[in-house]
């Protein structure tokens, strides 16, 4: 016990929190190194993500859902590149405010679709673990689990693949890559389907976690940019330094302020903090 | 000089006509115009300077909350609006500061600017001595209160400053977009390299424009705080600072007139929809969202002006 809380507890909540913004901060950091577009409809993606494993949980297994997700969510993030932000590779900003439009739509429909209603999935692992004398949500350490592990296969992919090498490229210098003959537009629609996935899967993981109402993307998403902020331009180990930065200061805060206002706390330290850094956590000079 | 004189009768019978309205016409026109204000000061920060401001509501339910709760502990009317004027001020102030002179530009503008009015929200749905917690603050008076015998010109006369308050705050603004301040705007928003290797200090002039931003949206918030009545946590947050970029971006980001005729038009639109079908309003604004990025680059003033010229060039043909 310190200050009065179950360390053991705070620091495993803390890095079920950091999985989280993992998997939905990844692909919205690539994107916005290669394009400079930043997807504000990505919570409504992880939405989307939850939804499915509510409503297939009914006919398949969760393990399924875990996989249909993604493909779903895939699409949606193909038809967004494909249809509206290719448009915009000039002009990020305005991508950027397109997919405002965007995801006001998409909430809105899902309150039309589905209803302005709470559904719960089931949790597909009910029962708890010991970990260093503390009985944990064996849930949340698969959670925690997969985060970990999407991160370092996202790493490995990154630093050590031809693609890996062509992304870095592009967010490096994209008419140098280009002259180089990196097809650049596969590779921007590449990470954006690819992160697109990566929401679905974090909504559909997150799922029998949280009540599923269609504005629930807006929680999370404020923690993403965070992270994004903080990590750097198309860094991702910065990101992944971020990301645990802002996971557990964010679940700190929880634990021991009100959540509306350890929310303003959290915004006041990342500002602090980028005002000290400017250009990242992570990035040197 | 001659455009004006044809503006100022035609605005006099606008206003002199939309008396005549009914009581609930008025009041959706009252609070339009308010909106106009607010979409107002968020074109001096996206249209003239190209601040991508995506967290304005954060300054317009500042103020709102400031002059509620001003009223809510002193009982005092008048007092809140040059209170609510100062606090947005310092609060755009102060995020101005940190966000410009940190050298931040561009969509991490757009990312700060929202996360603040997120957080906003989020505090003030649960502070409950001021903020009044998910309710807010309810029963504000009207600005004006006429005597018991007056009564039923009450909303007329209310409307009537906002009115003219609108009108000195649209006058006022275009004298700061043409002055000298107003060109350095322009200057930066074209290229911000090009004005500061000129001598000008850009991160001072952004922050400076941020916070006169934020003190008109100050202006624009105590005003609705005294014509809704209700001040919610809503007031803060999201949506309506989605809204206030709608308008902004459906009537013409850097021409004034469109982000005020936006707003009303589509504060209006909104009114008579909601009364038929309840809930598609907000998916029609989204639509309404990305239709203005993709074919307005210049809103519906300039799809007007365009159609003008075009207008006059076939006429001389």
């Amino acid at each position: 016990m310190v200050f009065g809380f179950p360390i053991v507890g705070l620091i495993l909540d803390g890095f079920y929190v950091v999985s989280i913004i993992l998997l939905v901060a990844l692909g919205l950091a690539i994107y916005f190194g290669l394009v400079g577009v930043f997807n504000i409809a990505h919570g409504e993606f992880l939405v989307m993500g939850s939804y499915m494993v509510v409503f297939l949980q009914q006919y398949v297994g969760f393990w399924w859902c875990l996989a249909v997700a993604p493909a779903i969510t895939a699409l949606m993030g193909l038809v967004l590149e494909r249809g509206m932000i290719r448009h915009f590779y000039a002009k990020p900003i305005l991508g950027f405010i397109g997919t405002w439009g965007v995801s006001l739509i998409l909430q809105q429909s899902y309150g039309l679709v589905f209803g302005n209603v709470y559904y719960f999935a089931k949790n597909p692992l009910p029962f708890t673990v010991l970990v260093f004398g503390f009985s944990y949500s064996a849930y949340q350490l698969f959670v925690i689990a997969t985060g970990g592990l999407a991160f370092l296969a996202f790493v490995f992919v990154f630093l050590k693949t031809g693609l890996g090498a062509r992304i870095r490229a592009a967010i490096h210098n994209p008419q140098m890559a280009a002259a180089l003959g990196i097809n650049v537009e596969r590779i921007y629609v590449t990470a954006f389907v690819f992160g697109s996935a990566l929401a679905g899967f974090g909504g559909a993981i997150l799922g029998p976690m949280i009540p599923v109402f269609p504005y629930i993307g807006f929680y999370y998403v404020p923690q993403a940019f965070y992270t994004v902020m903080l990590g750097g331009l198309g860094q991702v180990l910065g990101i992944g330094i971020s990301s645990l930065v802002v996971g557990q200061i964010a679940n700190t805060l929880n634990y021991s302020l009100p959540a509306g206002i350890a929310q303003t706390a959290l915004l006041v330290v990342v500002i602090v903090i980028m005002r000290v850094r400017p250009q990242g956590i992570w990035s040197r000079g | 000089m001659n455009r004006k004189i044809f503006q100022l009768p035609l605005v006099l019978v606008a206003f002199v006509l939309s008396m005549f309205l009914g009581p609930f016409a008025v009041a959706v026109l009252t609070i339009g115009l308010i909106f106009g204000i607010f979409a107002m000061s968020e074109d001096l920060c996206w249209g003239y300077n190209g601040i991508p401001n995506f967290g304005h509501a954060a300054y317009f339910g500042f103020g709102a909350f400031a002059t509620a709760i001003v009223w809510k502990f002193t009982g005092l009317v008048w007092v809140g609006i040059p209170i609510a004027i100062v606090a947005s001020a310092a609060l755009a102030g102060v995020m101005g500061f940190f966000t410009f002179y940190s050298e931040i530009r561009g969509t991490y503008v757009a990312l700060i600017t929202l996360a603040v009015s997120l957080a906003l929200q989020m505090y003030s749905s649960q502070e409950y001595k001021y903020f009044g917690g998910q309710t807010g603050i309810t029963s504000i008076p009207l600005l004006i209160q006429l005597p018991r015998d007056l009564m039923s010109y009450e909303l007329q006369a209310n409307y009537a400053l906002v009115f003219i308050s609108t009108i000195v705050v649209y006058l006022l603004c275009c004298r700061l977009v043409n002055s000298k301040f107003g060109f350095l705007s322009r200057a930066i928003k074209s290229n911000e390299h090009r004005a500061k290797a000129l001598g000008y200090d850009t991160s001072k002039h952004l922050a400076i424009t941020f916070m006169l931003s934020g003190a008109l949206a100050g202006f624009g918030g105590a005003l609705y705080a005294h014509f809704n009545r209700i001040v919610a946590p809503e007031t803060l947050g999201f949506l309506l600072s989605a809204q206030v970029f709608v308008w902004t971006c459906f009537g013409g980001p850097g021409t004034l007139i469109g982000p005020l005729v936006g707003a009303v038009f589509l504060h209006v639109l909104q009114n008579i929809i909601s009364t038929i079908y309840s809930r598609v309003w907000l998916l029609l604004l989204g639509i309404i969202f990305v239709i203005s990025v993709f074919f307005l680059d210049q809103g519906i003033v300039g799809l007007s002006r365009r159609l003008w010229r075009s207008l006059l060039a076939l006429m001389r043909i």
